[in-house]
């Protein structure tokens, strides 16, 4: 696939409205291939108008993606922390670092928003 | 765009109740099933309400841009034209099968287009042997190739 990678890289020219429903042919069709369900594909359609209304009102669409990846191993490891180590099982000392890590990237963009406006004034 | 930016997180608000109302009132699912989409929902919805007192407001984030364009009558019949262009694969592919329906749906939108017949028929051709080779002979996929959902 990297020996082809130069080649891969020219289909990125072609027009828009010739790329397009080429990749949503391909799309539908792998769609309905991985479970053969056609709602499957009726899905697609559904989280398309989603990703497009959340790209228009500059809604950030990677956590969505995160979080389809993700949910199911959070809902099973929430459960098995709870039953190993009952509901404080967020205090012991790796959760704590875990969530800290989380507060600063959270808080991280306005810190850094304010350092910026301090050094500048 | 004003309208918009208030109705979706509205939907996502309503959406998280009628999911949890239904785990809740309609399955009876136990506290322990409920405890995750409870947190979940209590923090989906606390954002979206917060976007929407915001998007009430008129204040915007961070890094959005001020002026944001209204939609004209031009531009939404564009959207709209692009919008059914895309979703007709799907009645293509249902009343057709996938075999006949994606080659005749490419064929349709590139000509619509105005792609030129040589080009058209190539790639709806080219589309229909990849669906045939690499879909049905190679992956051994059922797909329906007959009209109407039929394999």
């Amino acid at each position: 696939m990297i020996l082809l990678a130069k080649y891969i890289a020219r289909l990125t020219y072609l027009r828009g409205h010739i790329l397009a429903p080429l990749l949503l042919a391909i799309i539908v069709l792998g769609t309905y291939a991985s479970k053969n369900n056609p709602m499957d594909v009726v899905y697609v359609f559904v989280f398309g108008a989603l990703g497009y209304l959340m790209k228009e009102l500059n809604y950030s669409r990677a956590p969505l993606i995160l979080g389809f990846v993700l949910t199911n191993a959070i809902e099973s490891y929430l459960h098995i922390s709870l039953r190993s180590f009952g509901p404080t099982f967020f205090m012991r000392p790796i959760s704590l670092i875990i969530i800290g890590l989380l507060v600063l990237g959270l808080v991280w963009p306005s810190i850094s928003r304010r350092l910026r406006r301090g050094r500048g004034a | 765009m004003k309208k918009l930016e208030i109705i979706l997180p509205a939907l996502i608000i309503v959406f998280t109740l009628f999911v949890v109302g239904v785990g809740t009132f309609y399955y009876n699912y136990s506290m322990t099933v409920m405890r995750f989409p409870y947190f979940v929902g209590v923090v989906l919805i606390g954002l979206s309400a917060w976007r929407l007192a915001q998007a009430i407001e008129g204040k915007r984030l961070p890094g959005e841009p001020e002026d944001v364009q209204e939609p004209t009558t031009e531009s939404m019949a564009e959207f709209t034209r692009t919008a059914l262009w895309l979703v007709a694969i799907l009645p293509a592919v249902w009343l057709l099968g996938y075999l006949a329906g994606i080659p005749l749906y490419l064929l349709a939108y590139f000509r619509a287009h105005g792609e030129s017949w040589l080009m058209s028929v190539s790639l709806s051709l080219g589309a229909l042997a990849v669906t045939y080779f690499v879909f049905i002979v190679f992956l051994r996929v059922n797909l329906p190739v007959m009209p109407l959902g039929f394999q």
